[in-house]
């Protein structure tokens, strides 16, 4: 029989519990280190999905807000950085780089939340340009008038210092509908107009609302300045380091491709009748009534006018491709032929307004940096 | 007990059927731990292989233009391997023959080009005034030739092709065109020596036609990989030209040693081909 508690026992139940509970802990803790690997393993085909969709939503930004001023106004080989949110997504930054004359990349890293995972796309567009059709210096499907000293050449020549290509075929110094009026005067035996034919009858019919192929509606909405009626001397404008796009008469500057204002033209559409004395401009200029020129204005690029385009006095000189209901070209200035084609100047002032559009096939790809 | 350190009879078996009842509760914690931990590992590879399908197989297949070849468990295809740019005009060397200079800087890719495996598409304007005509010219790539210099005085390396479609497309390219290199590549199920089902891609080298699968993902259950073909319209492809979308249906299972049983689990995975030819 028992007397009293016992003293000297040694019992086990201490220790094995311990050791139970170790065990638990241990698989305690191996269950939540797995999980949480699990866990982390589960997070990253998220954060690359979501790494790759700002990558893309950088990639449509840029299409969408196309940067006509900044993108197409880079050299072959030039680049123009992006950055910006993408929300819900991450960040995305890249950069666009022209690869040719139509030809840009779009390079977009996306960065998934927290820069957990990286993603890089690109994106392979050429520029969709206007295809105004400019077939011979100067085109008219009404009354053609040449007087003075004028002349007109559809000998393809580029403005002097600009980067062109070889001039291309000669063109028809005057294209006009067929049976239209044309008068030369003191042009004997067509001295005055060069081209292949120097004249040229047409049999296209024109459409209303239309010039040289393209809505005029749609020359309209994609004009960078739309200007009133009046009388004005365009020239460049610029402060250091920067043209002055914003300024209404500044139509960029053709004597200084390399310039300031050398890389700016402007597509300037005129709502109404338009008088310019002197002055200077390039891109394409509109005019919804008639231009009336005097005092040597220059223009290089498509001058297209839905009314009268008539030159006066000192007149003016025109290199790229005259398209208008009627013409009058009556002037004193010798220097050179008063409308000259300019495959060069047509095809960069073109080019100059387009907006992008994937190439055909191909066009995107995720993109790796070569080990 | 009295005054001593012994312990009676029924002590000592009261304290054995508890240390035995604690052991026994002890050793089934174990096991069903060890049960579980194989299940969940079983269940982690299983779910790895779907996600590493629903990682890779985009990355693979979402760029392509069209199909070569689509079968139910295989799919041929012409994987881009790299982009780069002409940095000077072609040189035509013959009606289906001549030579590319590219910049070295900027050019993407998984790998350089490689003549024993690559073709070359070339993007070609016919007239760069109208966006209407503009086309890939194809040519296979015969030689790679480094460090010569581009007209701009950057690195370049000089591609040699041959067999250039159509014939004299070289004229059409101009400079700054992009130049993709392009591998003949085949996902396919296939079975390894000892019974399990893999995804296995494989190349095809010129000289010598496919080379040996690599396994990719897996394993897999039997027929654990079939793909559908699906046209613009939403009705099954009739010819790999009008694939718009891939199906792919993924059974995946866990490795035969993990001893945890038969675990399966699926994915379907449906990958829209950026590039498809809309003409």
């Amino acid at each position: 029989m028992r007397s009293g508690p016992p003293t000297h026992e040694r019992g086990g139940a201490l220790l094995l519990t311990l050791v139970a509970l170790s065990v638990l802990g241990m698989l305690v803790t191996a269950a939540w280190l797995m999980g949480l690997a699990e866990l982390r393993v589960a997070r990253t085909p998220a954060a690359v999905t979501r790494a790759l969709a700002a990558a893309e939503e950088g990639v449509q930004v840029q299409i969408a807000n196309w940067r006509v001023e900044g993108y197409n106004r880079l050299g072959p080989g030039g680049e123009a950085g992006f950055a910006g949110l993408a929300p819900g997504l991450g960040s995305y930054r890249g950069s666009v780089r022209r690869l040719s004359e139509l030809l840009f990349l779009i390079d977009s890293e996306g960065l998934g939340p927290g820069r957990a995972a990286r993603q890089r796309v690109g994106f392979l567009v050429r520029l969709s340009a206007l295809e105004l059709s400019i077939s011979a210096a100067l085109q008219s499907h009404g009354a053609v008038r040449l007087a003075g000293v004028a002349s007109v050449s559809g000998l393809d020549a580029a403005p002097t210092g600009w980067p062109c290509p070889a001039p291309g075929a000669p063109r028809p110094g005057i294209r006009l509908s067929e049976g239209a009026p044309l008068e030369l005067v003191d042009c004997p035996g067509l001295a005055c107009v060069k081209g292949d034919p120097p004249v040229l009858a047409d049999t296209t019919p024109t459409r209303p609302g239309r010039i040289a192929g393209v809505e005029v509606a749609t020359l309209r909405a994609l004009a960078d300045k739309v200007i009133g009626p009046g009388r004005w001397t365009p020239g460049p404008s610029q402060v250091p380091g920067k043209c002055r796009h914003a300024v209404p008469f500044n139509w960029g500057d053709p004597d200084r491709p390399g310039g300031i204002c050398g890389d700016y033209l402007p597509l300037i559409f005129a709502a109404g009748d338009l008088r310019l004395h002197g002055g200077r401009g390039q891109g394409i200029l509109v005019v919804d009534g008639d231009l009336v020129v005097s005092g040597g204005f220059r223009f290089y690029g498509p001058i297209l006018v839905l009314g009268q385009f008539d030159t006066t006095g000192e007149g003016g000189h025109f290199k790229g491709g005259v398209v208008a209901a009627t013409v009058v070209v009556a002037q004193s200035d010798l220097s050179g032929p008063s409308v000259g084609y300019s495959s060069c100047a047509v095809r960069r002032a073109v080019v100059a307004q387009g907006g992008p559009e994937p190439i055909v096939d191909r066009s995107w790809m995720r993109l790796y940096r070569i080990p | 007990m009295r005054g001593g350190a012994g312990v009676t009879l029924v002590e000592l078996l009261v304290a054995l059927v508890l240390t035995g009842l604690v052991a026994a509760a002890v050793l089934a914690l174990l096991v069903l731990g060890q049960r579980a931990y194989r299940q969940q590992h079983a269940a982690a590879a299983v779910s790895v292989t779907l996600r590493a399908a629903a990682t890779m197989l985009p990355l693979e297949l979402t760029g392509l233009d069209t199909l070569v070849a689509a079968e139910p468990a295989a799919v041929s295809f012409q994987a881009t391997r790299t982009l780069s740019f002409l940095c000077a005009l072609p040189s035509v060397s013959g009606p289906r023959r001549g030579f590319l200079t590219v910049a070295a800087e900027p050019r993407y890719g998984m790998r350089a080009p490689d003549p024993r495996r690559d073709s070359v598409l070339l993007y070609a304007q016919a007239d760069p005034a109208s966006d209407h005509d503009d086309y890939w010219v194809r040519a296979d790539l015969v030689d790679v030739r480094r460090t010569v210099t581009c007209p701009d005085g950057a690195a370049g390396v000089i591609l040699e092709l041959a067999a250039v479609s159509p014939r004299g497309g070289l004229l059409d390219v101009h400079g700054g065109a992009p130049v993709l290199t392009n591998e003949l590549m085949q996902l396919a199920a296939y079975r390894d020596g000892g019974g399990a089902w893999w995804l296995g891609a494989r190349g095809r080298v010129k000289a010598s036609g496919w080379s040996t699968i690599q396994p990719v993902l897996g394993p897999l259950a039997p027929n654990g990989f079939r793909l559908s073909y699906i046209a613009a319209s939403g009705a099954p492809a009739a010819r790999p030209g009008e694939v718009s979308r891939i199906g792919i249906w993924l059974v995946a299972e866990a490795p035969a040693g993990l001893g945890a049983g038969p675990l399966q689990d699926s994915v379907w995975l449906e990958i829209g081909l950026r590039n498809r030819r809309r003409s």
